[in-house]
């Protein structure tokens, strides 16, 4: 008899703790953003307008996904070699994009603003990405090691 | 003269020894049975702990696999505890 979820990923203790750390982050973010607004209001720019949200959705983001592999809540019951290779496939999707971003920053600066603007977020996104997915390939050996380690 | 009195917080040890029993009698590791029940180790290994409370499916699945009825493995009594 399985017990498992629909999908066949993550089981009933992992989709608890999901939940619970994703309501926390949620309200994380929330909280974030409207400070951010306050401080605007303020007339403290702490960053530029689009990067600033970016900066927090990426920060919430993060933490929430460190949270969720910390917890054992990020692969799920059935995952083999899918995730190594949607890792690398990110990886490598993550560095054309930085490339890109870097290109557009530099060789169309100054001419359209609206690409310089696009440069800079393109650059900071794929940077949090390449983060996020440095941070998922440590949780996929965490797991693989610990699983070893079964009683 | 001055009484002081030492409090020591003992933490409350909750482990199902019954699950544990029943899981080496079968001569089976923790991870045999998340692969029987089609959970993770790391659930198996919580509800062995007492840290994580199973769903009634969870509770049948894993008697199913011991070959024992939900009493003998999950049911506290004063002479079970």
């Amino acid at each position: 008899m399985r017990v498992m979820n629909k999908n066949e990923k993550l089981d009933e203790m992992q989709i608890e703790k999901r939940n619970k750390i994703g309501n926390n982050c949620f309200m994380a973010m929330f909280y974030m953003l409207f400070i951010d607004i306050g401080l605007h209001g303020m007339g403290i720019k702490w960053l530029a307008y689009p990067i600033n949200v970016l900066v927090i959705i990426n920060v919430c983001m993060g933490y929430y996904l460190i949270r969720i592999i910390w917890a054992g809540s990020y692969l799920g019951v059935r995952s083999g070699n899918e995730n190594s290779r949607y890792l690398i496939g990110g990886i490598i999707a993550s560095v054309f994009m930085l490339i890109l971003g870097i290109i557009i920053t530099v060789f169309f600066k100054g001419e359209v603003p609206l690409f310089s603007n696009l440069g800079t977020v393109i650059i900071v996104i794929t940077l949090f990405i390449l983060i996020f997915l440095a941070i998922m390939a440590l949780g996929n050996i965490s797991r693989r090691k610990s699983d070893g380690h079964g009683e | 003269m001055i009484n002081v009195t030492i409090c020591l917080e003992v933490k409350h040890v909750n482990k199902n020894l019954r699950f544990k029993s029943a899981r080496a009698l079968k001569d089976m590791s923790q991870k045999d049975v998340a692969e029987a029940v089609g959970v993770t180790r790391q659930t198996i290994n919580a509800i062995e702990n007492g840290d994580y409370n199973p769903s009634i499916q969870l509770c049948i699945a894993i008697c199913k696999v011991f070959g024992k009825t939900l009493d003998q493995i999950f049911w506290e009594d004063e002479s079970n505890e």
